[in-house]
């Protein structure tokens, strides 16, 4: 490989592994220190090294939708507070979705790595945390602003000995969050994480010298780079536009579309969302990195490899712009809580766009959604707050099926066990989780299948609020494929059964049940051709029903 | 007993009473919004080193009465002897000694020779702190709902506030930060006068005998409270009153209280009083207090009986934790006045068996907020108007009439001042309400009537009020008040409000807004004619 800088080649690759191997650790100690069920179990969580800019090196391979961004949310924190006026013990923080931020709830930190009285990068990490305060325990369905949705913490410089461990920022988040022991527990978990990737890179500065590894950095980018610039060099020059689109109840009744022009010249691509809806009243609305983060996200996925490295190199020949007060960049104070949905749709009208330039490289639609579901309850104690993080089946491609039950690409986080909700939570208990009989799309690749999840209320006044998306539009097939299933969520009470919208909060009562069942992910290619052994696998699974196979893959009467 | 100069005693200590009623004049004329610079929803104190309040501005007696009880606990966890130049305390916990979160009190040390004689002290009514919704939640079912909680705190003013975290972290949190972070530096102008007062008055007259007159004026106002309990009877006198309902269902709320008077003590006990509710008509356990001694004050002693800490020492005040007026975290708090002022109304009951002579009927005793507020282009627009109505009549004069409550003293926000500040709104009439005084032969006051005229859509509107049910009642034979309402007329309909209520409004819409009637007392039929010649001259008496 070419380098253009004086780098052992074998040092090279000893030291950006290492570098890897950081990110990695600190995401693990992050979700094993946490205290709160969303990131020890579902692990929503992002780590990763940046260099002194603050240009992400290497991350852990957690929450894409985090961890594409980490670059954008760093720089208005260093423009604040230049890297030359820090000191050992400060570190900065922010949520601020209008100054590089995503949701209130993914909190940033940053602690900057001192190696010999200067700053050489930053260990840098982010926690989805379970409530930080706002108008709902978890999650806010009505929100009209942001600051019904949390306390928000603009791009600010702190100092751990003052103003944590005991000092004044503790004490003020821990007093504005309903669940202080778990959030300021996943704070810790934030801070051991930086912690030892500080301490990691130190390690390998004194090992090999401040020099090199910064080189290191620097060579780790410029790869990243080259391997992108070949990517794109490799998709003929054109423009290509691809579309997806909200349920129309996130708006005032119109269509929300989602609309992606991408334009690709030589080794560079352009992403520009012109064209898409404007911003809407509701929490859907995505701040611009979270859609930046998207894009790059889907981009990365379809172009290139495992093997390519997902760091601030890999964004340089690609630009991205989305109109101010559209739904993917919107103007302050809108409310963005869901704005992993909007996020979804950007990222499924890139893929439809890059699916004009690379048929054989781009999926089908799967649920591609984040389902969010909160459940708290006051007790004597304080309060308890569960948050389901539900995803479904992906979209089958032109190789493969589309994965089952799973979360949405951008997304990545796990289940949260029963045997753990269980445990944890009183108020409530799962009574089913299981696949959903055909709901993933027919195809030569099936599309993924969705899942159903149902909790039973053993006590009253369960604050129940939810998000979702594609309970109207069901996840579109390819190349002939068919769709995957939308969802539903229904709660029943006392025989009735009440369908809640994809955005809705309510009171539950003891003896009442909620009902989630997530999306199937798009097929690929026509059900027909599907290979009778897979069909017969997928039969004898209970993933399709004798009937669809008839219906949908053409199995003849009587076959076995 | 102190070698204290008389002469001293009366000068420093009307120095010291100048230096809070300063610190009052530089707090409101230094705000921003308009609920601290026109209704002056604020007060100020001078606080010795121990937290005691020592001398007030006579400002807001919901906040004036407790200023130490949110004190204390920071200086629990800040002692006087750690704080430097620069430092602040801040609280607004209602769980740890404050009031509602909208009353932030800033606590500035006054140094005297490197040690801290006394504490500068202001509050004042923040328009907006974030939370559920801009102004007022009426649907928050948790503090947390209500706005920013800043637990007893320690912050230094050049490294957290002036551009510092403190400062950003707050203008972050809430939808009027100019207006907010203004009232905040209005707050610390304020301090920083009330200290430059004391330590002038350290240098002239010594440390020590400033601190000296302290104590004394605390053991004074001690020494006339007692005087004034010891002149009452010993006994056991109970009282009640009710609020309309809890704001989500339809029954009554009670309050409960005992009042046992033993030779100069007083102990006010308000077992019996409902349980705390699910809405935000829950007295924080400082309110009640304040509240209690606000009434025990008015109705035992007069204006030249200093308010501070001494005033308090042979007083004991208990309320069940849990219940209505001493509520368990996170119950929610912002409407407290309601609670406070039917605690007010029990007490002045049960003095009543005791010194009949010297209480009043009932009064409208409710604060009425209003919050209007609208999301522009430019950012959140809110607007709080805070009113009063009518007070009830006494054995010796009318209840005055179209102003705020005893607990409150808040003013009105004048109209041209609202026409001036909001697009979205304007104020279409303002007037007393005709016949709303119950008739006696004292009169109650009149209540008042204003009307809001919406000019654009989408405006948030939210109230909280009482006493739309159950009228203020009579005293010895004297009429109750007019209840009070509020509505909406929109296109020929009329939609009409319960007592706490949230909307938004369109253009056009007509917000009414009618407030309650204080009682009267004694039999109208002994009213004298010249009273009743001049009421119906005034137009007070009629159908309204």
């Amino acid at each position: 490989m070419a380098m253009t800088r004086n780098l052992d080649p074998a040092d090279y690759a000893v030291i950006s592994q290492a570098l890897q191997a950081i990110g990695r650790e600190m995401g693990a100690k992050l979700v094993r220190s946490a205290y709160s069920t969303v990131v020890r179990e579902a692990r929503d969580a992002s780590a990763a090294l940046t260099d002194r800019h603050g240009h992400v090196i290497a991350q852990a391979e957690l929450i894409p939708m985090q961890l594409g961004s980490i670059g954008a949310t760093i720089q208005p924190c260093l423009e604040r507070f230049p890297v030359e006026t820090l000191e050992p013990g400060d570190f900065l923080i922010t949520n601020d979705p209008y100054h590089g931020g995503q949701h209130l709830q993914d909190v940033f930190i940053f602690t900057p790595i001192f190696v010999d009285g200067r700053v050489v990068g930053f260990s840098a990490s982010i926690a989805h945390h379970l409530d930080l305060g706002g108008g709902n325990p978890g999650l806010n369905a009505s929100s009209r602003d942001v600051y019904q949705e949390g306390i928000i913490i603009p791009p600010s410089k702190y100092s751990e000995r003052r103003d944590w461990n005991g000092g004044g920022l503790e004490r003020l988040i821990a007093a504005n969050v309903r669940v202080p022991g778990q959030t300021i527990g996943d704070f810790y978990a934030q801070f051991a994480a930086n912690h030892i990737g500080a301490a990691r890179g130190a390690q390998l500065c004194a090992r090999y010298g401040t020099d090199t590894v910064e080189a290191t950095m620097a060579e780790l980018q410029d790869y990243a780079e080259r391997r992108v610039r070949a990517a794109i060099a490799a998709l003929p020059d054109g423009t290509y536009v691809g579309e997806d689109a909200l349920d129309d109840r996130w708006g005032d009744g119109g269509t929300l579309t989602v609309r992606a022009t991408i334009t690709v010249k030589g080794d560079t691509l352009a992403v520009d969302f012109k064209g898409t809806a404007g911003q809407v009243a509701c929490h859907v609305n995505a701040p611009f990195a979270s859609t930046v983060s998207a894009t790059l996200s889907c981009l990365k996925a379809v172009l290139t490899g495992p093997d390519v490295p997902f760091n601030e190199g890999a964004k340089r020949p690609i630009t991205v712009t989305a109109p101010y007060g559209s739904i993917l960049n919107p103007r302050p104070p809108a409310p963005v809580r869901a704005r992993m949905n909007s996020a979804y749709r950007a990222y499924g009208a890139v893929m439809r766009a890059l699916g004009q330039a690379a048929p054989d490289r781009v999926v089908a639609q799967g649920y591609d959604t984040t389902w969010a579901a909160a459940l708290s309850y006051l007790t004597p104690d304080g309060y308890k707050v569960h948050l389901d993080i539900l995803g479904g089946g992906l979209g089958a491609g032109s190789r493969s099926d589309g994965c089952d039950a799973v979360d949405g690409p951008l997304s990545n986080c796990s289940n949260t066990p029963i045997e753990v909700l269980d445990m944890d939570f009183d108020a409530y208990r799962a009574t089913a989780y299981e696949l959903v009989a055909d709901s993933g799309g027919a195809g030569v690749h099936r599309g993924g299948a969705g899942y159903r999840r149902a909790y039973a209320v053993v006590t009253d006044g369960v604050n129940f609020a939810t998000y979702a998306d594609r309970f109207q539009r069901a996840p579109q097939g390819l190349a002939g494929g068919r769709p995957g299933a939308s969802a539903l969520c229904r709660v029943r009470r006392d025989g009735q059964v009440i369908d809640a919208a994809i955005n809705t909060g309510m009171i539950l009562a003891k003896g009442d049940t909620v009902e989630f069942i997530t999306g199937g992910g798009g097929g690929h290619g026509d059900g027909r051709a599907r290979p009778r052994g897979q069909l017969a696998e997928d039969i004898a699974d209970g993933l399709v029903s004798e009937a669809a196979a008839r219906r949908d893959y053409g199995l003849a009467l009587g076959a076995d | 007993m102190r070698n204290l100069d008389p002469v001293d005693v009366a000068v420093v200590g009307q120095s010291l009473t100048a230096a809070a009623r300063e610190m009052g004049a530089k707090l409101v004329r230094s705000a921003y919004s308009t609920v601290v610079r026109e209704a002056r929803d604020a007060s100020a104190a001078i606080v010795d080193a121990r937290g005691n309040t020592v001398a007030q501005a006579e400002l807001i007696p919901i906040q004036l009465g407790s200023i130490g009880e949110t004190l204390r606990p920071c200086l629990a966890r800040f002692p006087a002897e750690t704080l430097e130049d620069g430092d602040i305390l801040v609280n607004n916990d209602p769980y740890q000694g404050g009031q509602h979160l909208q009353d932030v009190f800033i606590f500035s040390p006054i140094f005297v020779e490197g040690r801290v004689i006394a504490f500068a002290a202001s509050v004042a009514h923040h328009l907006d702190l974030g939370g559920g919704a801009a102004g007022l939640n009426n649907s928050a079912s948790d503090l947390y709902q209500e706005g920013i909680v800043i637990p007893p705190s320690r912050f230094n003013l050049p490294r957290d506030w002036n551009g510092g975290p403190f400062e950003r972290f707050l203008a972050a949190n809430v939808r009027v930060p100019a207006q907010t972070i203004g009232d905040f530096n209005a707050q610390l102008a304020a301090n920083r006068v009330g200290a430059a007062r004391v330590a002038e008055l350290a240098r002239r007259h010594g440390a020590a005998t400033v601190t000296a007159v302290m104590d004394a004026m605390l053991d004074y106002a001690e020494r006339r409270v007692r005087a004034a309990i010891a002149a009452l009877p010993d006994g056991r006198y109970e009282g009640e009153d009710w609020l309309d309902d809890d704001g989500v269902g339809e029954e009554p709320v009670r309050v409960h209280v005992a009042i046992t008077k033993a030779g100069e003590t007083l102990d006010i006990d308000y077992a019996g009083t409902a349980p705390q509710v699910a809405r935000n008509i829950n007295a924080p356990f400082a309110s009640t207090v304040s509240a209690t001694l606000s009434c025990l004050k008015l109705v035992l002693t007069g204006p030249d009986v200093p308010f501070n800490e001494g005033a308090k020492r042979p007083i004991t005040i208990r309320a069940p934790l849990g219940s209505l007026l001493n509520p368990r975290h996170p119950a929610p708090v912002r409407a407290r006045m309601e609670p406070c002022y039917r605690a007010f109304g029990a007490l002045m009951q049960a003095l009543g068996k005791a010194a009949p002579e010297r209480v009043m009927a009932a009064g409208y005793d409710t604060t009425t907020a209003i919050a209007l507020s609208r999301l522009g282009p430019a950012g959140w627009q809110v607007h709080l108007d805070i009113h009063g109505g009518g007070w009830g009549a006494r054995a010796d004069g009318d209840g005055e009439d179209g102003i705020a409550g005893p607990l409150g003293n808040c003013a009105n926000t004048p109209a041209e001042v609202v026409d001036a500040e909001y697009g979205y709104f304007r104020i279409a009439e303002y007037g007393l309400r005709p016949g709303s005084a119950g008739a006696g032969c004292h009169r109650g006051g009149t209540g008042l009537r204003r009307v809001f005229q919406m000019t654009e859509d989408n405006v948030g509107f939210a109230l909280y009020a009482d006493r739309f049910k159950l009228a203020p009642r009579g005293l010895a034979g004297g009429v109750d008040g007019w209840p009070a309402r509020c509505f909406v007329e929109r296109d020929g309909t009329t939609i009409p409000f319960r007592s706490k209520a949230a909307m938004t409004l369109r253009r056009g819409d007509r917000l009414v807004l009618e407030t309650a009637g204080g009682a009267g007392h004694g039999p109208a039929t002994a009213r004298s004619n010249e009273a009743i010649f001049h009421d119906v001259e005034e137009g007070l008496v009629g159908d309204g």
